[in-house]
């Protein structure tokens, strides 16, 4: 009796929140719905980051960026970085936060105010993480304070160092935390002497150093219900002979730790309708050059048309968006007349997204934030232009005589051949609306109307400055590139995998999915078959975690050389058969884009409702191999599918706030045998869906894509549906299929939907 | 048939004179040359010919690479190993991405040639390409093994070092430094290798070779080898090199260090000779001196020792005004340890040391300069301490209060000074009597304990600092004369004739520095420029080296 008693009140609100959400799914009761979601918890998902911008001169140059934003973003967070030098937060704006990083080497300017800030900080509840000092320089004066900040995570500084580490040992190293890239160095570093207080933090690395007669124990990497504390030299470790970084910290486990792993949606921008997304763009650097490959140099084809003819054309199934230089193709700035019939062409393809690779193809952003002309026109002028050949200086000559304009030749000093100018077409001054929205209109004059530009590629640093990604954010259009992501033998760490974006000032800008062919070809130096390497990124971000969606980043260059060539359409043939979602690179960028607005509230203990989140259709929940979506109580998933041991949850972009449900795997397993309903959940799909309508036997859902559509469904063994596709209001096909005895419902349709088509499951039998 | 064949050599031999001779109608002279001349050169044409190798250099000249590749193929199929056709095959499958068949062409050549180091290189170079690292190291160490090549050994290294191959890093830097590899930051990482093997020895051997080229450069790994030569019996070697060390950088951190490891290896002669080596008058170094002088309880050579000390020195420094304090007082001087806090300003010293100072002055009676020290210690700090704020209220003539606190203060537990400041303010407040009962109980206690352990006993005696910590004041001054009581003098009971080992409260007047350093972290931790580590360096991270370890933007 007792028992019940206790469990009297849980059971009420059980009821009222079952209750509750059998009115959210009743159409028509969008308030109650609300009314439930705003009055749980909300996941908070911002981290602050500290940085000293007199060491550190940009928040993309910040070791937070460089190494632990990309493992924090896998893990759902997202950053703000502040100089600590700019004056800190005041505590009326730390709400919003999780908590803190920091991760100072160097000595603070004001390191006193630091500590304040922090102590205030903290006592709000904020978790803390440090990496490296607190507050460097560390002196006895400070010690106090800095231990006072140490101990909301268990750690006290004893202000000593053991500068004798060949004599120490490491006592205790828990391996899920520490040895992820590397092991600990056999030769250890002098390291402080940081006491943990047991049951207050748990240590992960501690190491011992004989002192006197006794020895002394250092706590070199914990983590504790306040945040975490890693020891620089535990961090990341640098090999100067290969110039290479690798973690020797675990950033995933330890972060996840050290901020919270408590169960809760993450934000995926990996994925889509249970697939790794696929994308491809290319820049348009190289269109107009003459190819090299036997078969296209005798007819002087330029490399932009034979990547047409081997890379695009062959592969309607594999959208790919396409950088124009708009200068390539204007004469008077020395492009070419060519590029332009190429662009059309190109732009009429319907798996072809318009996007520009700029207007005169800056090599040097930063040198444009404070554009002096004067300054460029110098350059110019300093660095020497190739001699003229005899041919070149008659036809000058004749032109000259005759009064015409003259042709652009190599020659040209305002043409840039390499990246020790700033830019590649200087005839004009540099003018940013140009740049990017002049820029992205000559892009869109070549394609057919009513066809726009989706994206903005950046192009040679890729550092644009704030108002660059402005005017392009403006002029309504998503942008990506820089990032470099490379996870393999020669850049063999999970460092090389950049976070989703950089901020410019208030402005974003995405990174693209992987590396392009420059850095694996030596910068176009060869051996240009390079990017057949790139199946081992693919590889690496795909397992054991997936970090990145499936990009296959390439220049219009790659038609220039044959064994370029042959890793593009290798990697093109791999993509064609691997498991994945093809979408336009402007959605990746929209989704990475949304990533930073999704705001997700915790409405029991098993759901949560996951909204603002644009054209993000994916949360995760990682270390789920036992726990299941509960589709009867969730609202707007249209479902599930396991990745390692995670569980990617598809939601219905149609619905602007999902509420997702979960329950142990075995209750869904034996739910779906036992089942009699027509419920179906979605496993994945080749075509992005939405819109999902429950209809009295059946339901219907709209899909877009690109190739044929192939869909895998799970509903209860052996149900049969009738499925047709219906495209403005014809019916395009209509066929009847039965799941098998495991409930998996496959299907596979017609290449039809590079525009929205309805897919309608009937009930049959 | 012997007829038939003699007339058959007869029309031979004669026969055609004859026909030319008897046919002269249509076989010309210049005819017959021509028709000489015209099979002639169509011989010759054909021997001018290109063969198959002149075609395929001219079709891959000309761009037509399938078609050599064909040809080239032909070939290889006929068993051609050649390491010209190899080669040709290698580049054009190389050139058209064909990966796996341009690996066999060239392993198969670099099975064919061993020892030409142009195709083991290829090879090398090739597994590299294609990410194939355990090809590639395999490789590198063939090709080391054949052949010393520096760039080879430091590639080889740094791949095991990356991947945290310790034991095969190590025994690559010593194999290629037998074979000549003298490149210093992979000596200097043999050498911590090497002493986390506890081979000091060897240690020593390797570091000495590089300072010989002074290029030894970290501190951390000067501290090594002065170790390592101290444990290998070189102690006359380390100081050498810890002088040259000075000179070279002025690091005067580093040498306080290495004073400290040499006294606690007991080295207290060779101690004393380096500080004064390295040292000057006045600085911060030469303070040291007299601190050892104090370790071996040479009490009066130090205290005229500081004094020589103070009028050359300006004090600027806050942590050497610390120890000067200390060491003053140490020596039995409060008055001078006073002059240095004036002259440095006493509101720039350390509170601690104002505690021990102000105690020190009043337990000499030194009214003035005590008050003076007082004013600069915080009130709470003063409430805090008992005995303090007893001698304060005595000094401004407030018997009663003075005589509560005193009530208060644990008498077992205060050192030399502190026990005669207690009397002196016991005295004053009017409790001589059970003052001078209380230091007889004391020092019979001392005398008692330092007979049955031959040692002085801490016990309740122990001494403590003015925060609890470790003595930091100094051991009292012995003045009959102005103190009639008891008190036992610096280190010694009053009872007892039997000297105290100085190390009891010496031992802890500096931080002990064993296998620690004082907190000097004030400094970078990790310069950029290490030579074993660098901070972890993104492209424009402070202190990179110049090439860029992340991928170049496109």
């Amino acid at each position: 009796m007792s028992a019940r008693r206790w469990n009297l009140p849980i059971l009420a609100i059980g009821i009222y929140l079952i209750a509750a959400f059998g009115v959210c799914v009743v159409p028509g009761h969008r308030a109650q719905a609300l009314e439930i979601e705003f009055s749980g918890r909300s996941v908070k998902l911002d981290i602050l980051a500290l940085y000293d911008r007199r060491q550190e001169r940009a928040p993309h140059l910040t070791r937070i960026h460089q190494f632990a934003e990309m493992p924090l973003n896998h893990l759902g967070f997202r950053l703000t970085y502040h100089d600590v030098n700019a004056g800190l937060p005041s505590p009326g704006e730390l709400a919003r936060y999780r908590g803190v990083l920091t991760w100072f080497a160097e000595p603070l300017a004001e390191p006193d105010k630091v500590l304040d800030w922090l102590e205030v900080a903290l006592a709000r509840g904020l978790k803390y993480v440090v990496m490296g000092a607190v507050a460097p320089p560390v002196s006895e004066a400070r010690l106090e304070q800095v231990n006072r900040v140490l101990a909301r995570i268990g750690l006290s500084d004893h202000g000593e160092t053991v500068d004798m580490p060949w004599k120490a040992r490491v006592l205790e190293r828990d391996p899920e935390m520490v040895g992820f890239e590397r092991p600990v160095d056999k030769a250890l570093p002098s390291f402080s002497v940081i006491e943990a207080r047991r049951g207050d933090a748990e240590p992960h690395l501690v190491l011992e150093a004989p002192l006197g007669s006794g020895t002394v124990q250092s706590t070199l990497v914990a983590t504790a219900p306040g945040g975490g504390f890693a020891d620089d030299d535990f961090t990341v470790h640098y090999e100067p002979n290969t110039n290479r970084v690798r973690w020797t910290l675990n950033p995933f486990a330890f972060f996840a730790r050290a901020f919270g792993d408590e169960r809760r949606p993450i934000p995926d921008t990996t994925t889509l309708a249970g697939r790794r997304m696929y994308f491809s763009h290319i820049d348009g650097d190289g269109w107009n050059n003459v190819s090299e490959i036997e078969g296209y140099r005798e007819a002087q084809k330029l490399s932009a048309e034979v990547v047409e003819r081997e890379a695009i054309v062959p592969y309607p199934d594999l959208p790919v968006s396409v950088g124009l230089i708009a200068s390539d193709a204007n004469p008077a700035l020395g492009g070419n007349l060519t590029a332009g019939v190429i662009a059309r062409r190109l732009f009429a393809l319907p798996q072809v997204e318009v996007a520009s690779h700029t207007n005169t193809h800056p090599f040097n952003w930063q040198f444009f934030e404070s554009y002096d002309r004067a300054e460029e026109l110098r350059l110019i002028e300093s660095h020497s232009a190739p001699a003229l050949s005899l041919r070149e200086r008659f036809t000058r000559g004749v032109f000259k005589v005759a009064g015409r304009a003259m042709p652009v030749s190599q020659s040209d000093k305002y043409v840039a051949g390499s990246d020790s100018l700033p830019r590649t077409y200087m005839r004009q001054p540099f003018d940013i609306k140009n740049e990017v929205a002049g820029a992205l209109k000559i892009s869109e004059s070549f394609a057919p109307p009513g066809k726009r530009a989706g994206i903005y590629l950046w192009s040679g640093d890729t550092t644009p400055f704030s108002a660059a990604i402005r005017t392009a954010r403006l002029a309504g259009v998503y942008n990506m590139n820089g990032g470099d992501s490379r996870l393999d033998a020669e850049y063999p760490s999970v460092t090389y995998v950049p976070p989703i974006s950089r901020m410019a000032g208030d402005e974003r800008q995405i990174y693209a999915g992987n590396s392009n062919e420059n850095t694996y070809t030596n910068d176009w130096t060869g051996p240009y078959y390079g990017q057949f390497m790139l199946v081992n990124t693919l590889a690496n971000t795909e397992s054991p975690r997936r970090l990145k969606p499936f990009n296959l980043y390439y220049h219009m260059y790659s038609g220039e050389r044959p064994g370029a060539l042959a890793a593009v359409r290798h990697i093109l043939d791999i993509a064609r058969k691997a498991r994945v979602i093809p979408v336009k690179a402007s959605t990746y960028a929209a989704i990475a884009n949304d990533f930073f607005s999704v705001d997700i509230v915790q409405v029991d203990l098993f759901s949560w409702a996951v909204s603002r989140r644009g054209s993000l259709s994916t949360v995760r929940f990682d270390d789920a191999s036992q726990l299941a979506v509960d589709l009867t109580r969730s609202r707007g998933v249209l479902g599930s599918v396991r990745h390692e041991d995670s569980l990617f949850v598809s939601l219905d972009p149609a619905v602007e706030t999902a509420v997702v449900t979960l329950r142990g795997r075995s209750a869904e397993r034996a739910a779906r045998n036992e089942s009699k309903t027509v419920e179906a959940s979605l496993v994945d799909s080749r075509w992005a869906l939405s819109g999902l309508v429950r209809e009295s036997c059946g339901f219907r859902v709209t899909a877009q894509g690109f190739g044929t559509g192939d869909m895998l469904w799970l509903t209860s063994p052996r149900r049969g549906f009738r499925v047709s596709v219906v495209k403005d209001g014809k019916e395009l096909s209509q066929e009847t299929r039965w799941a098998d005895d495991q409930g998996q419902f496959a299907v596979r349709f017609a290449p039809v939907a590079v525009n929205p088509v309805t897919i309608r499951f009937a009930c049959h039998g | 048939m012997a007829d038939v064949s003699m007339g058959t050599i007869e029309r031979m031999v004669g026969g055609l004179p004859k026909v030319m001779m008897t046919r002269p109608g249509w076989v010309k002279p210049h005819l017959l040359i021509m028709v000489v001349v015209f099979f002639g050169a169509l011989g010759v044409g054909y021997l001018l010919l290109p063969d198959d190798n002149e075609r395929i250099a001219m079709l891959e000249r000309d761009g037509h690479d399938g078609q050599a590749l064909q040809l080239l193929e032909q070939r290889f199929a006929n068993g051609d190993r050649k390491q010209r056709t190899l080669f040709q095959l290698q580049n054009l499958y190389e050139e058209k991405g064909d990966l796996p068949k341009a690996r066999q062409m060239l392993v198969l050549l670099a099975a064919a040639r061993p020892r030409d180091a142009n195709v083991q290189r290829r090879l090398a170079e090739f597994y590299r390409s294609t990410q194939d690292e355990a090809g590639y190291i395999q490789a590198l160490e063939a090709r080391l093994a054949r052949r010393y090549s520096q760039p080879v050994c430091k590639e080889l290294i740094g791949l095991y070092r990356r991947s945290g191959q310790f034991d095969a890093e190590q025994r690559t830097i010593a194999a290629c430094r037998i074979r000549g590899y003298r490149r210093t930051e992979d000596i200097v990482r043999l050498a911590h290798l090497t002493a986390a093997d506890g081979n000091m020895a060897e240690v020593a051997a390797l570091l000495r070779s590089v300072d010989d080229r002074r290029r030894l450069k970290g501190e951390g790994d000067r501290l090594m080898l002065f170790v390592s030569l101290l444990e290998a019996g070189g102690a006359d070697e380390a100081k050498t090199r810890a002088v040259r060390w000075y000179k070279g950088s002025r690091d005067q951190g580093l040498v306080l260090r290495l004073i400290d490891v040499l006294v606690d290896s007991n080295r207290h002669d060779l101690a004393m000779e380096l500080a004064r080596e390295v040292g000057r008058p006045g600085d911060a170094i030469s303070l040291t001196v007299a601190e050892l002088m104090l370790d071996r309880d040479q009490v009066v050579a130090a205290r005229s020792y500081l004094k020589g000390w103070f009028e050359v020195s300006k004090l600027r420094e806050p942590e050497a005004v610390s120890r000067f304090i200390r060491a003053a007082l140490d020596a039995e001087d409060p008055l001078l340890a006073y002059k240095a806090g004036e002259l440095h300003g006493l509101s720039a010293v350390a509170q601690g040391d104002l505690v021990a100072l102000a105690e020190a002055l009043s337990a000499v009676d030194q009214r003035e300069a005590f008050q003076a020290v007082k004013a600069q210690i915080s009130p709470e700090l003063i409430a805090s301490n008992a005995l303090l704020a007893a001698a304060v209220e005595v000094d401004q003539g407030k018997p009663e209060p003075a005589r509560q606190l005193l009530s208060r203060v644990e008498v077992n537990a205060l050192d030399a000074w502190r026990l005669q400041l207690w009397a002196r303010l016991m005295t004053s407040t009017g409790r001589r009597a059970t003052a001078v009962q209380t230091l007889r109980d004391i020092a019979a206690g001392v005398a008692n304990a330092g007979q049955r352990s031959g040692a002085p006993t801490p016990g309740s005696g122990s001494p403590t600092g003015p925060n609890g910590g470790p003595l930091q004041s100094p051991a009292p001054v012995v003045r009959p004369d102005a103190m009639p009581l008891p008190v036992p003098p610096r280190g010694q009971s009053n009872v007892s004739a039997e000297p105290a080992p100085p190390k009891l409260i010496r031992k802890t007047v500096r931080k002990r520095r064993t296998t620690k350093r004082p907190p000097r972290r004030n400094r970078l931790r990790r310069p950029p420029a290490s030579v074993i580590k660098k901070p972890a360096p993104p492209p424009t991270w402070n202190g990179l080296p110049a090439s860029v370890p992340f991928p170049a933007p496109g």
